[in-house]
Formats: C-alpha cells, sequence, structure tokens
C-alpha cells in the first residue's frame, strides 16, 4: 500500500511522541487528545491493567515542549481507570469519560481535580461506559454512551437535557459508538463504530446524514473510531479497523487516505543520542519493508511509520491534522497542501 | 478392550480431550446426535468470528499491541475461554507444547502472539506446511539463533533441533545429517535483524513500541551447494529438507507419539522416548498409518482417532491429569467464560502459571513433558483454590443452575456433578461426600451449601483428571 493516495494532497509535518509506559516525557497507549484555547495538547494515556503507572493525562504541544502530566490509575475521585475521551468547555476545564467508572471527571486547566459525576445505569441521565465526549460553545457536553447505545446531552455539572438513540443499524441507531465531533455549523457527527459509519445529527438528535459502510477499499469504514471536521468542512475519520486515515468533502465524497509516514521524533532522538547501540544499529534500519500478505493490524505492527491503531483525529488553529497513533505512543502530524 | 457405553460420556470425554470440556448445556445440546457426527462438527465447524477481537482490541488496548509477556499469555487465555471454535485453540495448545518458545528470550509478546496464530491456523493441515511455517516463524528463528546461521559460518541450533524436538527425536540421524539441515536453512532470518535484535537483547520498546518481526530469505547468505541428508543429495534448502523430514516413519512415529500423549494417555518424557517403547504399540501404528494416509494432515489423524477404539475405551476415561491450562480453561469455561475485564483474565493466566504451566514462557525448548510432572504439593493446593474460587463462586452460572433446580440433601451431589459437565467421582469419594452432606448439612439447600459441595467435588482426584 502506498503512504498517501489521495485527489486532494495531504503532506506529512512531524512526529511528536515517544513510549514512556511508567510515566514522564511520553505516552502509554494514548487514546484520545484535545487542544485547549492555549493550543496545549492534552493527552489521555490508558495505560494497560499491568502497566497501570502509565495512566495519566499528558500535556505538551506540537511543538515537542513537555508540560507535565496529572491523574492517576484508580477507582477514586481524581483517578482513572479506563480513560477514553476528553473535551474542555469555554474556561478551558477539562472533561475526562470513564469507561470502567461510568464517570465523567472535571479538572482545571492545570490539573487540579475538581469534581465526578455520573452513574451506571440506562435511565436519562445515567451512562454505560461513557466514551467519545465534546464540549459545544454554550457548554453542553455531547456524551456517547456506549453500552446504552445513545448520545446524551448534559450540563457541564453533569445535569441531563436530552438524548437520542438506540442499538440498531437503522437511520439515528447505534452499534457501540466511539468517538463524537461537532461540524461547522453545529451538527454532531458520531463515529458509529460497529456499524462502520458516520452519523450526523443537529443538536437535538436530528438525523441529518450519514456515510460509510463495511469494507476496505476506499471510502469504506472499518470500527470507526474517531471524526473531526476542519474549517473547509473536509471530513477526517480514524479508520481504526482498516488501520488508516481516511478524508471525505461535505458531499462524503473520499478525497485521500493516510497510511502514516512517520519519522522519529525529537524525543526519540533524544534518546537514541543517549543509546549509542540503538542509535548505531538503528542505521541500517528500514522503516518500510516488504511484508507477507497480512491483514491491516499485523501489517501496521511490522511497519513502524504506519499507524497502528489510530483512535482519535483532531485539527488545529493551523489546519494541521493530528493523529493520535495510539500502538506507537505518539502523534503524526499532516498537512492540507 | 471395553468401550465407553453410553453416548453421552463418549460425548463428554470427546469435549475433554478434543477442547477444553463442555458445560452440562452442550453435552446436552449433543446427546441426540450420533457420536461420529459430533467428532466432525467439533473439528470442521469453523467459526468466522470464534472471539471479538474488535472490542478486545478496543477495551482492552495492551491486547493490541501485547508487548509484555503476561499480556500475550492473557490474550491467549481469554480466546481459549472464550472461543465458540475451541478445536484451534487446543491444537495450538498442544503445539505450542512439542515447539516450545519462549519470551524470557524475546522479550516481546506480539512476535509470540503471531506464532501462536500461526499455530493456530496451519496446526491442524498438513505437517510439512506447519514445519515450513514454523521454521520461517521470526519468533523461532531469533528463539534458536537462526539469524546467526550463515553460509559460511553455520550455527546448528535450529538444524539440531528441527530434527530433535520438532520431528523425528534422537536417533534417528547423524551428526552429519545436522550440519547439513543446518546449512539448508543459512539465510532465513528477519528483516531489519541487526535493530531489532538490539531492542531484544536491550528489553527496550523505545522509541515507538516493538516492530513485529518478518521473516526474510537473504539469499546473499543461504548455502547454495550440494547437501547430502537423510540418504539423499541435492542444493537442499529449507523446504526441500522439511520435505524429507516428514516422509520419514520416525517422523510419523514421533508425532504419534506426541498425538497419543497430548490427547489419550499421558505417556513417559520425551526424553525417554528413544529408550522405551510406547505405551501403546498399536495405537501408534494406527496413528502412523492415518498420518501417510492423509499425506501428513493433522485433523485427518485426529479424526481418525476420535472415532477409533483407541479413544474410546473406557481404559483411558478420567485417566490423564489436566495439565494446568487445561485446568484453567475448563474451569473459567464452565463458569461461563472470561469479562473483557483484564484483571480476570491476568488472574487466569497468572494460576497457570502457578499450578506450573506459563503460557508462552516454557522451561526450555523441550517444552513441558506433562502428566505426573504437573502436579506437586504446591500445583495441588493452586489447582484447588482456583477450582474452588471460580466454580464455588454463589454470583457465577454454576451455582445458580444449581439453585434453581430446588436441590435437596438426596440429590445436590448429582446435580452438582452434572453441572461441573457431567464429572464422575470414585465410589470411595462419592460416599464420603454423600455421608458429609447427610451429617453435616441443612435440610434446606441454598446456594452456600451448593457452593460447599462444589468446593468438594474440585478438590478431589478425579477432578483433576480429563
Amino acid at each position: 500500500m502506498k503512504n498517501t493516495i489521495s485527489k486532494t494532497k495531504f503532506k506529512y509535518i512531524d512526529t511528536v511522541g515517544f513510549t514512556a509506559d511508567v510515566g514522564g516525557r511520553g505516552f502509554h497507549l494514548p487514546r484520545d487528545l484535545a487542544i485547549n484555547s492555549e493550543e496545549k495538547v492534552f493527552v489521555i494515556n490508558r495505560s494497560g491493567a499491568i502497566h497501570t503507572l502509565g495512566l495519566r493525562v499528558s500535556i505538551m504541544d506540537v511543538n515537542h515542549n513537555y508540560y507535565g502530566e496529572f491523574s492517576k490509575f484508580g477507582k477514586n475521585p481524581g483517578e482513572l481507570y479506563w480513560p477514553c475521551s476528553i473535551t474542555f468547555d469555554t474556561e478551558d476545564n477539562v472533561y475526562i469519560t470513564d469507561e470502567y467508572t461510568h464517570t465523567i471527571s472535571v479538572f482545571e486547566k492545570d490539573g487540579n481535580f475538581l469534581e465526578r459525576w455520573g452513574n451506571k445505569g440506562n435511565k436519562q441521565g445515567e451512562v454505560n461506559s461513557p466514551s467519545g465526549i465534546v464540549c459545544d460553545q454554550n457548554n453542553e457536553l455531547f456524551i456517547v454512551d456506549l453500552h446504552n447505545d445513545r448520545i446524551q446531552v448534559m450540563t457541564t455539572s453533569g445535569k441531563f437535557l436530552r438524548e437520542w438513540g438506540k442499538k440498531g443499524n437503522q437511520e439515528g441507531e447505534f452499534n457501540k459508538p466511539w468517538g463524537i465531533a461537532l461540524g461547522n455549523n453545529n451538527e454532531i457527527l458520531v463515529a458509529d463504530w460497529r456499524n462502520d459509519r458516520i452519523q450526523i445529527f443537529d443538536k437535538n438528535g436530528l438525523f441529518i446524514d450519514k456515510f460509510g459502510s463495511s469494507g476496505t477499499e476506499e471510502g469504506d469504514l472499518s470500527r470507526p473510531s474517531g471524526v473531526c471536521v476542519d474549517k473547509e468542512g473536509f471530513i477526517y475519520v480514524a479508520d481504526w479497523g482498516n488501520q488508516r486515515v481516511q478524508i471525505f468533502d461535505e458531499k462524503f465524497n473520499f478525497i485521500g487516505k493516510l497510511r502514516g509516514q512517520a519519522k522519529l521524533s525529537k524525543w526519540a532522538k533524544d534518546y537514541l543520542n543517549a543509546n549509542p547501540d540503538e542509535k548505531r544499529a538503528r542505521e541500517s534500519f528500514s522503516p518500510v519493508i516488504n511484508i507477507d500478505n497480512v491483514e491491516p493490524h499485523e501489517e501496521s505492527a511490522r511497519i513502524e511509520s504506519y499507524f497502528w491503531d489510530p483512535t482519535s483525529v483532531v485539527i488545529d488553529k493551523n489546519g494541521h491534522l493530528l493523529v493520535l497513533d495510539s500502538n506507537r505512543n505518539r502523534i503524526q502530524i499532516y498537512q492540507k497542501v | 478392550m471395553a468401550t465407553i457405553t453410553t453416548n453421552k460420556s463418549l460425548t463428554t470425554h470427546l469435549l475433554r480431550r478434543a477442547v477444553f470440556g463442555g458445560t452440562k448445556e452442550e453435552i446436552d445440546a449433543l446427546n441426540s446426535i450420533e457420536y461420529d457426527h459430533i467428532v466432525d462438527y467439533l473439528l470442521d465447524n469453523k467459526h468466522k468470528d470464534p472471539v471479538p477481537v474488535d472490542l478486545l482490541r478496543r477495551y482492552q488496548m495492551e491486547f493490541s499491541d501485547v508487548r509484555t509477556a503476561p499480556t500475550s499469555g492473557s490474550y491467549w487465555m481469554y480466546r481459549m475461554a472464550n472461543s465458540k471454535f475451541p478445536f484451534e485453540e487446543k491444537i495450538a495448545l498442544f503445539w505450542h507444547r512439542v515447539f516450545a518458545t519462549g519470551q524470557n528470550k524475546l522479550i516481546q509478546g506480539k512476535v509470540m502472539t503471531t506464532q501462536i496464530e500461526m499455530l493456530r491456523k496451519f496446526g491442524e493441515g498438513s505437517f510439512e506446511k506447519l514445519l515450513i511455517e514454523l521454521s520461517k516463524n521470526p519468533a523461532m528463528i531469533m528463539w534458536l539463533d537462526n539469524q546467526d546461521n550463515h553460509k559460511d559460518n553455520i550455527n546448528e541450533n535450529y538444524g539440531r533441533e528441527i530434527l530433535e524436538l520438532f520431528s523425528m527425536g534422537v536417533g534417528n540421524y547423524t551428526e552429519k545429517d545436522i550440519k547439513e539441515c543446518s546449512r539448508a536453512f543459512t539465510g532465513w532470518t528477519i528483516e531489519n535483524m541487526p535493530y531489532n535484535a538490539t531492542k531484544m537483547r536491550n528489553n527496550t520498546a523505545r522509541p515507538f513500541g516493538y516492530i513485529a518481526w518478518q521473516f526474510k530469505f537473504d539469499e546473499n547468505d543461504h548455502d547454495f551447494e550440494v547437501k547430502e541428508f537423510l540418504g539423499e543429495k541435492g542444493d537442499f534448502n529449507g523446504e526441500d529438507i522439511v520435505r524429507i523430514i516428514c516422509k520419514q516413519k520416525a517422523t510419523a512415529q514421533f508425532i504419534a507419539r506426541h498425538i497419543y500423549h497430548f490427547y489419550i494417555k499421558d505417556e513417559l518424557p520425551v526424553p525417554q522416548w528413544p529408550h522405551e517403547d510406547p505405551i501403546d504399540p498399536n495405537a501408534i501404528e494406527f496413528i502412523i498409518e492415518s498420518y501417510f494416509k492423509h499425506k501428513y494432515n493433522i485433523k485427518e489423524v485426529l479424526r481418525d482417532l476420535f472415532k477409533s477404539e483407541y479413544f474410546k475405551t473406557e481404559a483411558i476415561y478420567n485417566k490423564r491429569i489436566k495439565s494446568p491450562t487445561e485446568v484453567v480453561v475448563n474451569t473459567v469455561r464452565l463458569s461461563g467464560g472470561l469479562d473483557i475485564n483484564s484483571q480476570e483474565v491476568y488472574k487466569a493466566t497468572g494460576s497457570s502459571r502457578l499450578m506450573g504451566q506459563p503460557l508462552m514462557d516454557p522451561t526450555s525448548v523441550e517444552g513441558w513433558q506433562g502428566g505426573e510432572e504437573w502436579i506437586n504439593t504446591g500445583s495441588v493446593i493452586e489447582r484447588i483454590n482456583f477450582c474452588s474460587e471460580i466454580l464455588g463462586d454463589v454470583n457465577k452460572d454454576v451455582v445458580i443452575n444449581i439453585v434453581k433446580q430446588n436441590p435437596n440433601k438426596k440429590n445436590v451431589l448429582n446435580l452438582c456433578l452434572d453441572e461441573l459437565g457431567y464429572s464422575k467421582l470414585e465410589r470411595s469419594t462419592k460416599i464420603a461426600i454423600e455421608e458429609y452432606i447427610e451429617n453435616s448439612l441443612p435440610e434446606s439447600i441454598d446456594s452456600a451449601e451448593v457452593s460447599l459441595i462444589i468446593k468438594l467435588i474440585v478438590s478431589t482426584r478425579e477432578f483433576q483428571m480429563n
């Protein structure tokens, strides 16, 4: 597969990040990212059941500056167990969903814990594994209620406002939805994960449109995990199952796809400079090699520069696309040209 | 020889050996079907989506990059405990024991997971194809140092082990055959070997995680000259060597004895095989004949075996000691499987380790010998504790299903045995538990009493047998 095949061109810009599975500068199995009004990038590190020390929220920017981290693994207030998604309100307060504790944790922009709300259930205002979350300019939180297959809208203090959706594959129905994003015209886009499609609604839950169907060809989707929209209305989808990012225009026409072109990040170079034996061994390293005919997940495991489980996509103020490359513990950055 | 008489007993026996045992519900569902058709169903009913891999990777992200030893073992444990096609998991476990490869040297879990996937995919097909895939498997290459096997300086490690441990067994080839075999596998290495080997040696996942290894044939490092191997002469490469190996009677005998050891009855430890005859020479001859008749196809050999008198004989019913992984998987399958919540999965994997079988981390290249070597004072306690905790849990399926049947003091023991996959106890054991029930339990039997009886059953010697 070529690295980038597109009708509109996308240029690889940079890679940010590094594997750091016990905390510190870098990531461990990052799940989602979001950018606040100060252009600081907040990255949720979900980590694993063994390496729980890696669970935290990292604060950094796209220029490789690292500002610190907050929270840790646990079930107590201020801690996170299966953190999934992150968003900011208009004051830059941080909202993080937790699929295990069925809660939303709220932190100040510097990481100080404020409160946690949410109860497991299927009634209005209750949640069963909240996954994606996004906050609009009115400070309304749109929460993907994973195991209830619905979207709930709540205030920033957790008061129920409205809901839509149920389990199914018809318009307005969901099958284990994941990511959620705001469009340019107040629409809500939902990555309807196991239905292999993106659904679009107005803010009251009125179904507007949908695109994508199961498959591996251009325009097909396989378990989409994240979605975002740029100022020009281009839609970017983290096509998780196909291990790629696909780009669509406003009419949902396929216009391009990315497979990943990562090079060493600054933090990775720092590491290699401190470990000369690995640096020397890497001199003969070919990041893209001929491999057996294997499915995309295995292909990504064998080719370091490719995306390996891209879970989230975000556009920054410069119009750059940030792709959270989860299993590689890094962010790949692209620009439309 | 006396054969197992009832269809239900035969089905129970088949499920225990061919897979990981059946629940009462599963056995009852098969009861009206003719035994030979059940064999075919178990072997052929390949499921398109035996476990929800997408959900596993989504919820347990470490099951996606499977970086570490406990994670890769736990990922496999989840598959064994929940698969809708357990035959392929059991056969992978069989080959893992024969082709023992370990993370203690390889460090990264992904390549071991990929090896198990290879065993799942090719383990039931032609042994020749399996042996070629094994020889190309990057985890095996690095495990037995074939990346250091060069045309000008051979490393005999893989050349020796493919003959000694993976196909023919000691005594059926010469030292010269080992050298010629090794020459044929020169240049069988992995892509980006220097960098990947350095990362392995340094045990580092930095900067961007591990890179799963890819087989590479380096023709510049391959010895293309003529070799003489097991009496044949030619410019053999690795595939030719495997072809010659697979047609040997010694190979058929060696594989037959392994199959007998795993699926029929505990044999002597493998190092004794060159010096001791098989327990049942007729059964071994039967398997050898089937091996050649089906052109080395392992599934067809097993189909013949499961339908044969050697499998149906009363003499082997409940006579084989469960391996630790079989104990754990059988137990969690009886209790309704494992949740995706990884803590439970890791606990099951850890218990298998404590009982003496750490998945993907065998004690040596010889794997686990099995049989009575599974049993010592520590492992027995771990077996009983694990089974008691899981199966005696009043919130899990086994106890709940029994309580629903309104048990009393007269029938509760049989209800428990049936719910535990139609388990059987020896007469003296059964009498002892019946006396305990009669003398020590209240008239009203509820979940606490059911749990207690289950804990007594799983503490017996009989429950540790298949």
